[in-house]
C-alpha cells in the first residue's frame, strides 16, 4: 500500500515542521520525536530500517559542522576575534561610518569562515562595549553586522549551514562556491552598506564624541596567551589553505574540518572535555533528526513524485524556474529556520537531476541564494539574528521585531532581486 | 609485508598505546588515530571516506549508548537511585556482610540495564556516606560493587559495552543474551557470594563490632522513599525504561533493532518529561561516543589491510582448527587482555577476529566463540583496577574519601573473582562443546 506509506510519512513530516514553527516544544525534542516516529512507522510498514535511517544522516555535513565547532571553539578561546574587532575599531579613528563599514566587513569575512552564530556571539559584545564607550546607539551596528554576517556566510561552502548541506548533496567544492556565489555576495554586501547609509544616516553622527576613549581601548587585553594566539592564526591559515586546495589534494571538506579540529586541539591543547562540552550537541542532534525524518519521506518514494511534478514546470521554464526557487526559498527562509527548509528541499532538487534537460547546478545555487539571503528579513530568519536580538535585549535599546523588519524586509527584497538578476544573466551566459 | 600493512599496524598500535598510557585524553587519541588511518588509507587506497560512515562505524552501538545515556540522564534527577541505595542499607539491618552483598546485588542488577560506570556513580557515593556514618570500612563494599557490576553486566545485551558491540557484529538480540549468558552469570554470582563470605568472614566480624548503633538506628528510621526528589519524573522515567525493556524482549515479534529501541524509549521519556535539552545533552558522554567512533574507524583500517585476518589465521594455526581449544583460547586470552587493557578497545579489535574464526570453525552453526569473547571481555575486567572503567571509578571514589583501594587490595579480591568466574565460564563452554546434545540454559 504505497499510498499509506506516503500519507503516514507526510503526516509525521508536517506535524513535526508545524510544531517546530510554533516553538512550543524544544526543537531538538520535536525533531527527534519526528525522526523516531517515521523510523518506527517505516519498520512496521516496511519502508525504512535503522541502518537506512542512520545512513540518511548526511555525515559530511555533521562532520563538517562538528569539526568546525571544535576548531572554532578552540580558536575563540584565544581571544583572536575580539582582538581583531577592537583593532579594526581603533583604526577607524572614531569616524562612525568607517566604524560601521569596518566592523561590517570584518563580520562578513569572519562569517565566511566561521558560522554566523559564533561570529555574532564574539563580535556583538565587543561592538556593544565600543558603542558604549563612544556614546552611540548600538542598534545600527548590531543589525548591520548580523545582516552582513549572513551575506558573508553566503560566499563560501563553510559560511552557512545551507551551503554546507548543498555542497555535500551536490558535490560542489569550496572553490566553486567562491566562484559562483562570491561575486554575488560581494555585490550584495556593497549594496547593503549603501542601504544602511541611507537607513541610518539620520540616526548616527559623523564622528564620535569620545574618540580618545577609543584610543584607550587595548585589544591585547582579550588575549591570555600570545603563544596560543599565534597558534590560532596558524591553524586558521592552514585550514583555509586546505579548503582552497582540497579539490587538488583529493580531500573532502569534512576531512579538512576534522584535520583543523585535531590540529587546533593538539597545538593549542585546551581541556578536551571542556571543548567538547562547548560543542552544541543539540544542533548536531537537530540536524541529524531532520535528515532521518526527511530520509523517511524519501524512502516512501514521495519526494521523487513531487520532483517529477516540478520537473514539468522546470522543463518548460528552464531559466525562470530556478529564479522562482530563489524567491520560494527566500520567502520561507524568513519564516522558518533555513536548515529544515534546506534539508527538505535538497532531495526534491536531487530528484530533478534525473530529468534530462535540467541544469541542476542552477537550482542548487538558487536554493543557496534564497535560503541564505532570505534569513535577513526577520529576527527569526537566522540564528545569528536571534542571538543578536537577545544580546540587544540586555541593553537599554533592545531591537524590537518591528525595528528589524523595517530594516530587513526591504533589504531582503533588494538582495533577492539582485540574486535573481545574477542568476538569470549567469544562466544566460552559461556561467551558472 | 606490504607498506600499507605496516603503516596501518603502526597507527593501530600507536592509538592503542596512547589510550593505554593515558597520556592523552582517550577520545582525542582515538579520533586522531582515526583521522591518521583514514588519511593514510586514502593515500594507499585501502580506505574511502564513504566507508568510514557506512561500514566502519557501528551506528547501532553508538545509537544504543546514546539512547541509554539520555534515559539515565533524565532519571538521575528523580532520586530513584538514592532511594534504592537507602533501601538496600535498611535491608542489611546493620550486618556488615549483608551490606556488602546488598550493595553488590544492587550494582549487579542495575548494571544489567544501565552501564557500569553510571551504576557506580549512582550507588557508590551513597554507600560511602552510609559507611562513614556507621563508622565502618567502605573498601569491601565499594570493591564488591565494581566486581558485581562487571559480572552482572555480562548477562544482558545492554549490560556492558562489549556485549553491545558483539550484538552488532554477530547479529544477536536481547533475548539471545538472556538465554545464553544470564544463567552462567547467575551461577558465577552465587559462587562469588560464597567466595566472598569466606574471604570477608573475619573482616565482617571485626566491622560488625565497630558499627555505631545510634547511627544505625537513624538509618533504620529513614524512609527510603524520602529520597525521591520528583515522583512524576520517577514514574515517567520507569515507564520509559519498562517500555524499552519490553520492546527489547518483543524483538521476535517486531524486529526493532537495539539502537532504535533505546532512542524510541528516550524520545518517549523526553516528550513526557520535557527536560532542558542543553543540560541533558551535556550529560551525554560525547567523549565516550567519539572514543567508540574513533576506535571503530581505526580497527576497520587494519581489517582492510588484512592485519586481523593474519592474526585470525595465526590463531587457527595454533589451535589446529579445534573448536574447544579455540573457544577456551578466546575466553582466557580475552580475560587476560581485558584485564590489562580497557575492555572496549580490546573487544573492538577482537570482533573481526572472532567473526572470521566463528565462520571458519563452526560454519555459522554455533555462536560459542562469541559467547566466549563476551565472558572473557566481561569477566576479565575485574582482574585489575584498570580493567574496566567501573573499577577506575570506584578507585577514584575511594581515593576521594581517603580510603584508597590499593592495587594490591584489588589484586587480592578482584583477580580472584576473575579467575573463578572465567573458570566457571570455561567449564560451561567446554561442557557445551563436548556433549553431543545442546544443553538448555548454556551458551550455544
Amino acid at each position: 500500500m504505497v499510498y499509506m506509506n506516503w500519507i503516514i510519512a507526510l503526516i509525521i513530516f508536517i506535524l513535526t515542521y508545524a510544531v517546530l514553527f510554533t516553538e512550543r516544544i524544544d526543537r531538538t525534542i520535536v525533531t527527534l520525536a519526528g525522526a523516531v516516529s517515521v523510523l518506527l512507522a517505516g519498520i512496521v510498514l516496511g519502508f525504512y530500517s535503522q541502518h537506512e535511517a542512520f545512513l540518511a544522516i548526511d555525515f559530511d555535513t555533521i562532520a563538517l559542522v562538528l569539526g568546525m565547532m571544535v576548531m572554532v571553539g578552540t580558536v575563540e578561546r584565544t581571544g583572536l576575534i575580539e582582538y581583531m574587532a577592537i583593532y579594526i575599531a581603533k583604526k577607524t579613528g572614531g569616524k562612525i561610518w568607517l566604524l560601521l563599514v569596518g566592523l561590517g566587513a570584518f563580520t562578513a569575512i569572519a562569517s565566511a569562515f566561521m558560522d554566523n552564530v559564533t561570529t555574532m556571539v564574539l563580535v556583538a559584545p565587543t561592538t556593544l562595549s565600543i558603542t558604549d564607550l563612544l556614546g552611540l546607539s548600538p542598534i545600527p551596528f548590531l543589525i548591520s553586522e548580523s545582516m552582513l554576517s549572513i551575506v558573508g556566510g553566503l560566499s563560501t561552502l563553510i559560511g552557512a549551514p545551507p551551503n554546507i548541506m548543498i555542497g555535500s548533496a551536490a558535490d560542489l567544492g569550496f572553490n566553486q562556491f567562491i566562484a559562483h556565489l562570491g561575486p554575488i555576495a560581494l555585490t550584495v554586501w556593497f549594496v547593503s552598506i549603501i542601504y544602511f547609509w541611507f537607513k541610518f544616516k539620520n540616526t548616527l553622527p559623523d564622528e564620535a564624541n569620545q574618540r580618545e576613549a577609543l584610543e584607550e581601548m587595548d585589544p591585547s587585553r582579550t588575549v591570555e596567551s600570545w603563544n596560543d594566539f599565534r597558534k590560532a592564526i596558524a591553524v586558521i591559515a592552514i585550514v583555509i589553505g586546505l579548503y582552497l586546495l582540497h579539490g587538488f589534494i583529493g580531500l573532502e571538506p569534512p576531512t579538512v574540518a576534522f584535520i583543523g579540529a585535531v590540529l587546533a586541539l593538539t597545538l593549542i591543547r585546551p581541556d578536551v572535555q571542556e571543548t567538547l562540552s562547548d560543542v552544541e550537541w543539540s544542533v548536531i542532534f537537530f540536524y541529524s533528526s531532520l535528515f532521518v525524518l526527511v530520509g523517511g519521506l524519501e524512502q516512501t518514494g514521495m519526494i521523487q513524485q513531487i520532483a517529477l511534478g516540478f520537473g514539468q514546470i522546470a522543463e518548460n521554464y528552464p531559466v525562470l524556474a530556478p529564479v522562482a526557487l530563489i524567491w520560494f526559498a527566500g520567502v520561507l527562509s524568513g519564516i522558518i529556520d533555513n536548515v529544515p527548509l534546506t534539508i527538505a528541499l535538497i532531495p526534491v532538487i536531487h530528484s530533478l537531476g534525473s530529468i534530462h534537460g535540467i541544469h541542476l547546478n542552477s537550482y542548487w545555487w538558487a536554493l543557496a541564494l534564497g535560503a541564505v539571503l532570505g534569513g535577513i528579513s526577520s529576527p527569526v530568519g537566522s540564528s545569528a539574528n536571534v542571538i543578536t536580538v537577545s544580546l540587544s535585549e540586555r541593553t537599554e535599546t533592545p531591537i524590537t521585531f518591528t525595528k528589524w523588519i523595517k530594516v530587513g524586509l526591504p533589504l531582503t527584497l533588494v538582495n533577492l532581486t539582485l540574486a535573481s538578476l545574477f542568476l538569470f544573466f549567469g544562466m544566460r551566459l552559461g556561467l551558472m | 609485508m606490504s607498506l600499507e600493512l605496516i603503516f596501518s599496524t603502526v597507527i593501530f598500535l600507536g592509538t592503542y598505546v596512547a589510550i593505554l598510557t593515558d597520556k592523552v585524553e582517550r577520545s582525542l587519541a582515538a579520533i586522531s588515530g582515526a583521522v591518521l588511518m583514514v588519511v593514510t588509507g586514502l593515500y594507499f587506497g585501502f580506505y574511502t571516506e564513504t566507508e568510514v560512515i557506512t561500514e566502519a562505524i557501528d551506528w547501532n552501538t553508538i545509537g544504543l549508548l546514546l539512547g541509554m545515556m539520555m534515559v539515565v540522564g533524565v532519571l538521575k534527577d528523580s532520586g530513584l537511585f538514592e532511594t534504592l541505595a537507602i533501601w538496600a542499607a535498611k535491608l542489611a539491618r546493620g550486618d556488615y556482610f549483608r551490606m556488602i552483598l546488598l550493595f553488590g546485588f544492587l550494582a549487579a542488577i542495575m548494571s544489567t540495564t544501565i552501564d557500569n560506570v553510571t551504576t557506580i556513580l549512582l550507588v557508590a557515593p551513597i554507600s560511602m556516606s552510609i559507611s562513614a556514618v556507621l563508622g565502618i570500612d567502605p573498601k569491601p563494599i565499594l570493591l564488591t560493587q565494581a566486581l558485581f557490576s562487571n559480572v552482572g553486566g555480562v548477562a544482558t545485551l545492554v549490560g556492558d559495552p562489549p556485549n553491545i558491540m558483539i550484538s552488532s557484529a554477530g547479529g544477536f538480540q536481547y533475548l539471545d543474551y538472556i538465554y545464553n549468558l544470564a544463567p552462567t552469570v547467575l551461577i558465577c554470582t552465587l559462587v562469588s557470594v560464597v567466595l566472598f563470605k569466606i574471604a570477608f568472614a573475619d573482616k565482617a566480624e571485626e566491622e560488625n563490632d565497630k558499627i555505631n548503633e545510634e547511627a544505625l538506628a537513624g538509618i533504620m528510621d529513614r524512609k527510603a522513599t524520602q529520597e525521591v526528589a520528583n515522583w512524576t519524573l520517577l514514574k515517567k522515567g520507569l515507564f520509559g525504561l519498562s517500555f524499552i525493556i519490553i520492546l527489547f524482549v518483543l524483538h521476535s515479534v517486531v524486529a526493532i533493532t537495539p539502537a532504535t529501541v533505546a532512542l524510541s524509549g528516550a524520545t518517549l521519556i523526553l516528550l513526557m518529561t520535557r527536560p532542558d535539552m542543553d543540560e541533558l545533552l551535556d550529560r551525554v558522554e560525547w567523549t565516550t561516543l567519539l572514543f567508540f567512533a574513533g576506535l571503530f574507524v581505526v580497527v576497520h583500517g587494519v581489517v582492510n589491510t588484512g592485519l586481523l585476518t593474519k592474526i585470525s589465521q595465526g590463531v587457527l594455526h595454533v589451535t589446529s582448527g579445534n573448536l574447544l581449544f579455540s573457544a577456551l583460547a578466546i575466553l582466557f586470552l580475552s580475560a587476560l587482555g581485558s584485564g590489562l587493557v580497557d575492555n572496549i578497545p580490546f573487544t573492538a579489535a577482537m570482533l573481526p577476529i572472532v567473526a572470521t574464526l566463528s565462520t571458519k570453525l563452526t560454519g555459522g552453526s554455533s555462536d560459542i566463540l562469541w559467547w566466549a569473547l563476551a565472558f572473557g571481555a566481561g569477566f576479565g575486567g575485574n582482574a585489575t583496577y584498570i580493567g574496566s572503567s567501573a573499577n577506575v571509578m570506584i578507585v577514584k571514589i575511594s581515593e576521594d574519601h581517603e580510603e584508597p583501594i590499593s592495587m594490591r587490595y584489588w589484586l587480592k579480591y578482584g583477580t580472584l573473582t576473575t579467575l573463578i568466574t572465567t573458570i566457571i565460564a570455561g567449564l560451561v563452554i567446554a561442557l557445551q562443546i563436548i556433549t553431543p546434545v545442546q544443553l538448555p540454559l548454556l551458551p550455544s
